[in-house]
């Protein structure tokens, strides 16, 4: 009876629980959330701007150039779901349309821009699966912008480490606008196309939103993946964004061979082509495997002297009239003009930083940090700003090629 | 077992940054180690304050050494410790769930469900609740050697050079904030009237220790390998957001930091519930006539205002230290200081029965 009674008392108790502890206040269903999946960041073009919007828009605008502080346009690329849905059913012709849009809000600020968004967009936005930021030139040249713009994309903890930022030449609008044929997503390709290290030694590895924020914090100059705007169809990652690690400001672009060139003096490269003449022949080089080694000299003045070792193996890929490559002699003739077209293209890379940008990008400040620490501290102010230590600082290239194999063949025609 | 499970708190998110902004590249490791030993020493200390206490419990062998006034007062400033350090891992908790799960859940509400929980938890069984830590320690091990395995992918090892470049006296800071996060073997003094075998209770303080410094080393090492000295000064929860990067391979189970969020709650919750536990035990002491459910009743709207109080991460921060200065008081200090009073008691005592014989 007792217990019947105790039980009969507990039941309105059981039913508060579950009226008053159920229930989430963070509930947002998936159908709910725009999913924003790529990011990019230009400076707002004005002309256009005023000859379209209406009148408050313009307002708002004028407002924006009395005041000092530049404004950002942020372009978000939210995913529509029903447009890759379609695509999975088949309809190639049906062009049920894009999977995707790009939406562009003017602000100070990344986290006002986003509140921006969600007054427009019926969705709230959703940015755990964030794949690329794309900062245009005009934004990462100004000083202390490009930190700016990322900070919001390191604070918000929906946001993850591992985000790849990329800085473009062009409008960052038109990059995420590029649709390629087999992907429905710009910012899937793009993220997959930084990926693509394997297949080219032109290709930055990613650079990681993470990454980037311990070389903001470090004072490091670094390179990013620079994106270029081919056409609709495609776009390129062969360039390499130079940042000055003093004033975090882009000062540069590294072409297709310089970033080749860098890959080579940080020893990333994972594969890729390279090119050689010899005897007035054409031949390609596979890059297998490569592996980095920075040596360090004190001369009598307590400076120091630089030396890459660079072991590099891979097999032949493509000979135009190949002499006979199973010889000795023919394949210490091939090493030997790789060996000359890697030293080429890691000078041109070092030229260019130590004398056109000042920026030591290929880790001697690091290793000093690391294995001269004592040296570096006497020195660290004129390494790259005062004293111009890192320009004249002598590199040597110490460069070994193996060709390992000739591929399925060894002569084409005879 | 148990120790292991209350020393490993809320300081392993936290621990890496704290050590790292004293100390310079991964010299920590030695702030790690020498804070690990001096805990140790201590440990070992209190362990034998225990021991002598045998089977009483220990608010009663003090009763015992120093009579009954100075034992309410003991018996006080131990309740408000362990108050205290309940609802600090309490508003731990609840902080960082705010800022990863609960994005509009407001704090408030979360720390009131997990003191709920704890209550729940409490008002069961003391052994049931030390069973419970022996039944997450293991998940928690798991849990950290995952982090570890998968996290080596970012680790390099060029982030931790230059090596023995720090300052003594950074090294002795980073010391500090590492004992802070060792304090909580104090339990023992309590727990060990749980002991089958009570003599073994150095040995098991020794090990907890040892696990929690080995586990912390660990992952000092590796937040530091990976992001970097300065980037870890300046990532709030170096240690989630290293699970954050984890990624399976084949993008299977992208979100692995959800089940770390899992496991490590429920050890914070181990660490609270006991907290809570013995703040109820040294109400007891002080207050006979009450029964445990209304102390239950008293202690939790006490701890939910303690915790509640600190405004913002800064005055948070406060809170923790002035609960590690009361750790060290009365976590250490007092019991070693019984130790050397029973010693000399018993001394006298030899002494008297020598000169009455």
């Amino acid at each position: 009876m007792t217990r019947a009674a105790a039980k009969r008392r507990m039941l309105p108790l059981l039913v508060a629980v579950c009226a008053l502890m159920s229930g989430c206040w963070d509930r947002v269903e998936i159908d709910q959330r725009g999913f924003v999946v790529g990011v990019g960041i230009d400076e707002p073009d004005n002309k256009e701007e005023g000859k379209h919007d209406e009148e408050n828009r313009k307002g708002q605008l004028e407002k924006n150039q009395s005041d000092p502080k530049q404004s950002f346009k942020v372009v978000y690329q939210v995913v529509m779901p029903a447009g890759l849905n379609t695509n999975k059913g088949g309809g190639m012709e049906g062009g049920a349309g894009k999977a995707y849009f790009n939406m562009a809000v003017e602000e100070n600020t990344m986290a006002t821009s986003m509140a921006k968004l969600s007054q427009r967009l019926s969705r709230a936005p959703f940015f755990e699966h964030l794949k690329v930021i794309i900062i245009s030139e005009n934004i990462a040249r100004r000083p202390q912008k490009f930190a700016e713009t990322i900070d919001y994309f390191l604070r918000e903890s929906e946001m993850r480490r591992s985000t790849r930022v990329m800085v473009t030449r062009d409008k960052a609008i038109d990059v995420l606008n590029t649709h390629p044929p087999d992907q429905r997503l710009p910012s899937a390709y793009l993220e997959e196309l930084s990926d693509n290290t394997k297949e080219s030694s032109r290709i930055l590895p990613e650079s990681r939103i993470g990454d980037v924020h311990e070389f903001l914090l470090k004072h490091k100059s670094f390179a990013i993946q620079a994106v270029q705007n081919g056409n609709r169809n495609y776009s390129t990652m062969t360039e390499a964004a130079v940042f000055n690690g003093t004033s975090n400001e882009l000062v540069g672009f590294l072409n297709a061979m310089e970033t080749a060139g860098l890959n080579f003096l940080e020893g990333r490269v994972k594969g890729g082509q390279i090119k050689f003449s010899f005897d007035n022949r054409l031949g390609v080089f596979n890059i297998e495997r490569m592996s980095r080694r920075l040596e360090c000299k004190f001369g009598p003045d307590n400076m120091p002297e630089f030396t890459f070792h660079i072991r590099v193996e891979g097999s032949v890929g493509e000979l135009l009239h190949a002499p006979d490559t199973l010889k000795e002699d023919a394949i210490d003739n091939m090493e030997n003009a790789v060996q000359r077209e890697i030293v080429k293209l890691m000078r041109m890379t070092t030229n260019k930083l130590q004398h056109e940008y000042n920026c030591d990008v290929m880790g001697l400040r690091e290793y000093l940090f690391h294995n001269h620490y004592r040296w570096f501290k006497q020195h660290e102010s004129q390494w790259e700003e005062e004293g111009h230590l890192f320009s004249t600082r002598p590199v040597k290239m110490d460069v070994k090629v193996s060709v390992r194999r000739s591929g399925n063949i060894n002569l084409t025609e005879d | 077992m148990t120790i292991a499970s209350m020393l490993i708190g809320v300081g392993i998110l936290t621990l890496p940054r704290a050590v790292a902004t004293y100390t310079q590249s991964f010299d920590g490791w030695m702030s790690i180690l020498l804070a690990g030993c001096i805990a140790l020493i201590a440990g070992l200390l209190v362990s034998k304050v225990a021991i002598r206490a045998g089977n009483k419990t220990f608010l009663d062998y003090s009763v015992s050494l120093v009579g009954r006034p100075v034992t309410y007062l003991i018996a006080a400033l131990q309740f408000s410790y362990f108050l205290g350090f309940c609802s600090f891992e309490t508003r731990a908790i609840a902080n960082i769930s705010k800022q990863y799960l609960f994005d509009r859940t407001p704090v408030e509400y979360i720390s009131l469900a997990f003191i709920l929980v704890v209550v729940y938890g409490v008002s069961g069984s003391r052994s049931g609740l030390l069973r419970l830590n022996v039944l997450f320690l293991p998940s928690v091990l798991i849990m950290v050697v995952i982090v570890v395995s998968f996290g080596y992918r970012w680790f390099e090892f060029e982030n931790l050079k230059p090596f023995f470049i720090t300052p003594p006296l950074g090294i002795v800071q980073g010391m500090k904030e590492v004992i802070y996060s060792l304090l909580g073997f104090e339990i023992i003094l309590y727990y060990i009237v749980f002991m089958e075998r009570p003599e073994k209770a150095a040995k098991a303080v020794s090990y907890g220790i040892v696990v929690s410094v080995v586990i912390y080393l660990v992952i000092y090492h590796l937040v530091v390998g990976v992001f970097s000295n300065i980037g870890v000064m300046n990532i709030v929860y170096p240690t989630i957001e290293l699970a954050k990067e984890i990624q399976f391979p084949g993008n299977f189970f992208e979100r692995f930091e959800s089940l770390f969020f899992v496991i490590w709650i429920m050890t914070v919750f181990n660490t609270a519930a006991m907290g809570f536990d013995l703040a109820n035990e040294c109400l007891s002491f002080l207050f006979k006539k009450l029964s445990k459910r209304y102390r239950l009743l008293i202690i939790a709207p006490i701890a939910y205002l303690i915790c509640m109080a600190p405004g913002d991460m800064a005055e948070f921060a406060t809170l923790g230290t002035m609960i590690s200065y009361m750790a060290i008081l009365s976590g250490i200090l007092l019991p070693v200081s019984l130790l050397m009073f029973g010693g000399k008691k018993k001394k006298e005592e030899k002494g008297n029965d020598k000169s009455g014989g």
